[in-house]
């Protein structure tokens, strides 16, 4: 067990911090769920291409650098610590990327990465439908075999950034005749053609950040099917399984928020001060014990090891820390915390923590992965 | 970076393991509370087979001269089989006191005794108007009370010369040091540094106690809610029996890389290793209370029971959560790290 930094992973962190100092805007960013915004947010990500600072743990080939995980969540730390703007691209370059390198063919790779990496394609996610939510498998959204490919019709909803992007991947009905889980394929679709319609959807905090798709007859070449037809489930569920644990929600992002938190107690009146040290002192800790957790994981694959249903516990835990974190900031904004511009946006991060238990699988489904894989309880709810 | 456990602190906390198994540490631990010290007396000396007492101990007076990631390890295994005796305070607290660099060759003899298992000491904290609690005084052939500026040392008190207090966990057998007690073996003046030393091996080393504890209650209640059936189904089908059980896993597993890390601070002596001895006693607290208290409701009226092992565990963590510095106690001193700009990360230096 080793905590320091290696030369070179220190080498690469004081690259990355000199660089995101020089660079970083000034002021943020308009919102990436605005037209304007989502452009701003686009060229953001052109400029972090340029740098090779976008994709830092892809392969050289596809605009990375071969960035080792360790490596990957050092960027995040400071990424975050030096208040970079968000990730428009984090659907394709955390979601899509993984599951290309890992189930992707080569002509693939090769059309899809690069131009993800520098923004050129921002991609959007579609995996629920009105009636596929927690239990994914039941999708209904349908793709028919044509000549040379697909048709798509149905619809999806709740399609993170789909109100902007140039691109959409999800899991599509290829076999009706098979049940459930099987007979799904996995697939990449164009967002701007006549045969899909797009509709965004107002969020709880008033932005567009997702938005409902329907398609009709929306043709796909065989060329964007990711593995094979009707092998969907197991391609979308080892990304997420091997990577979103780690990837989805790094520590970096909370040990900033927990920094600022700090930071706000700190100039506290007394009084404040020694009325909200217990819920700073345990929000701190939660993304100390966050960024240990995930270290060790990254440390555990590093050696060959594997991930599986630990990914779960991450999303509890990140879920959790990140409404401890912004609760404990509105109990220190007082009487101000309902003003939407009070110190430095805690309200809208509120709101917007409020989504975490719900996105990327609720945190009921989380807890039944837990339960029967890591404790081998039985299956079923 | 690489917060994998080492190959050694794997082998070490399995050796202890299959010892504990091999000894029958519950059954241990229930003649212990019961007065009889023999099967726990055996235990100990069948673990110092393994080096286990003098593993902080350097090497220069017989010791492994490991540290405390090897020695959390081995001491979640205690916690785990609810071993009993003064295993915190002899393994951990007492060696960082007495080994500590600033004492140089002071304490060689006590240290060459306590590595090669011969003696057995406990320990506790005292101030002026606080007499010093010991843990399993009458298993210790070493008494020391640790006060901010001094340490005091009692060898063998005679039967009759302690006031036994009972703890919640009866396992625990506290005793104060009597009016009829003899006088000090030794009594000198403790470097600042050797008592925070002691104390962060104590926090550590109850932190690892704790979490074997709570890893315990999870694997009973688990085991409990496959074989336990009602409305004709196991009741670890029941999304509030699963759901209960793995909120109290997470705890748990977030509460581990937290102590390693903690330990590696102690273990180098960073700036900020007091601080981060009390984060993981902390979280290993509350990760434990929750892992024991939803084992009790997942086992409900049997796990209430004096005689279910979870008995042992839940006591234990009862008990332990304010030994070797409170809940409250750390947050306060998180608090004020905190308050006085302290920023780096838990185990590093910077």
């Amino acid at each position: 067990m080793d905590l320091e930094l290696t030369a070179a992973e220190r080498a690469f962190q004081a690259e990355v911090r000199d660089w995101l100092a020089g660079n970083v805007p000034a002021e943020p960013l308009p919102s990436m769920d605005t037209e304007a915004g989502f452009e701003a947010h686009r060229r953001w990500e052109a400029k972090l291409y340029s740098a090779r600072l976008s994709v830092v743990d892809w392969p050289e080939a596809y605009g990375g650098r071969g960035a080792s995980l360790i490596e990957w969540l050092l960027f995040e730390e400071e990424y975050y610590r030096a208040g970079a703007p968000g990730r428009v691209s984090q659907n394709g370059i955390f979601l899509l990327g993984p599951t290309l390198l890992r189930f992707g063919t080569e002509a693939q790779r090769a059309r899809v990465l690069p131009a993800m990496a520098s923004g050129e394609q921002i991609w959007a996610q579609a995996w629920s439908e009105p009636e596929a939510g927690s239990d994914l498998a039941a999708v209904r959204s349908r793709a028919d075999r044509v000549a040379g490919g697909w048709r798509l019709t149905g619809q999806k909803t709740w399609s993170s950034r789909a109100a902007f992007a140039d691109r959409g991947f999800g899991l599509f009905r290829s076999d009706p005749a098979e049940p459930r889980h099987r007979g799904l394929s996995y697939l990449m679709f164009p967002l701007r053609d006549d045969r899909i319609t797009v509709r965004p959807i107002r969020q709880l905090d008033g932005t567009t950040g997702f938005a409902e798709l329907f398609f009709d007859g929306l043709f796909v070449p065989d060329q964007d099917v990711i593995g094979e037809p009707g092998n969907g489930w197991r391609v979308a569920m080892s990304a997420t399984e091997h990577e979103r644990g780690l990837t989805l929600r790094s520590p970096g992002r909370f040990l900033a928020t927990a920094g600022r938190l700090v930071e706000v107690w700190r100039a506290a009146p007394a009084e404040l001060r020694a009325a909200t040290r217990d819920r700073v002192v345990d929000g701190w800790l939660a993304a100390q014990a966050y960024r240990l957790f995930t270290y060790a994981a990254a440390s555990r694959l590093a050696a060959g090891g594997q991930l599986g249903a630990e990914a779960s516990l991450n999303k509890l835990y990140w879920s959790r820390l990140d409404l401890m974190l912004h609760e404990t900031a509105l109990a220190l904004l007082g009487e101000r915390a309902e003003l939407l511009e009070s110190g430095a946006s805690w309200p809208a991060g509120y709101l917007f923590a409020l989504a975490g238990p719900i996105y990327a699988g609720t945190n009921e489904i989380q807890r039944d992965l837990v339960a029967e894989r890591l404790l081998g309880l039985p299956r079923g709810r | 970076m690489d917060l994998q456990p080492s190959p050694e602190q794997q082998a070490l906390a399995e050796t202890t393991h299959q010892a504990l198994i091999d000894q029958d540490a519950p059954g241990a631990a229930r003649r212990w509370a019961a007065g009889d010290l023999g099967p726990g007396q055996k235990l100990w000396t069948v673990l110092a087979g393994t080096g286990l007492p003098g593993l902080l101990v350097p090497d220069r007076f017989g010791g492994l001269g490991l540290g405390l990631p090897e020695l959390t390890a081995c001491l979640t295994e205690i916690g785990h089989h609810a071993a009993p005796g003064p295993w915190v305070e002899s393994v951990a607290v007492v060696p960082a006191l007495l080994g500590h660099p600033s004492t140089g060759d002071r304490y060689a003899e006590m240290l060459t005794r306590l590595a090669a298992g011969e003696t057995v000491a406990t320990a506790a904290t005292a101030g002026p108007d606080q007499p010093p609690l010991f843990p399993d005084a009458e298993a210790a052939d070493l008494l020391v009370a640790i006060e901010p500026d001094r340490v005091t040392g009692y060898r063998s008190p005679p039967a009759g010369s302690l006031t036994p207090a009972r703890s919640v966990d009866p396992v625990r057998r506290l005793a104060r040091l009597s009016d009829r007690a003899p006088a000090p073996a030794w009594q000198h003046p403790a470097e600042p540094a050797a008592v925070a030393a002691a104390r962060a091996a104590g926090a550590l080393g109850t932190a690892a106690v704790l979490l074997g504890c709570g890893r315990a209650a999870i694997e009973a209640a688990t085991e409990h809610a496959k074989t336990r059936h009602q409305f004709g189904r196991p009741i670890g089908g029941f999304q509030a029996v699963k759901h209960r059980l793995a909120d109290a896993l997470t705890e748990l597993a977030f509460a581990e890389p937290v102590l390693h890390a903690a330990a590696v601070a102690a273990d180098r002596a960073l700036p900020e290793a007091g601080r981060d001895a009390a984060a993981a006693k902390l979280v290993a607290a509350d990760a434990a209370r929750a892992a024991v208290t939803a084992a009790l409701q997942v086992h409900g009226a049997i796990g209430y029971t004096d005689e279910h092992p979870l008995s042992l565990w839940l006591r234990r963590v009862t008990a332990l959560r304010t030994a070797w510095g409170t809940p409250e106690a750390h947050r306060e001193l998180i608090g004020a790290a905190l308050a006085a700009g302290s920023s780096s990360h838990i185990g590093q230096g910077r």
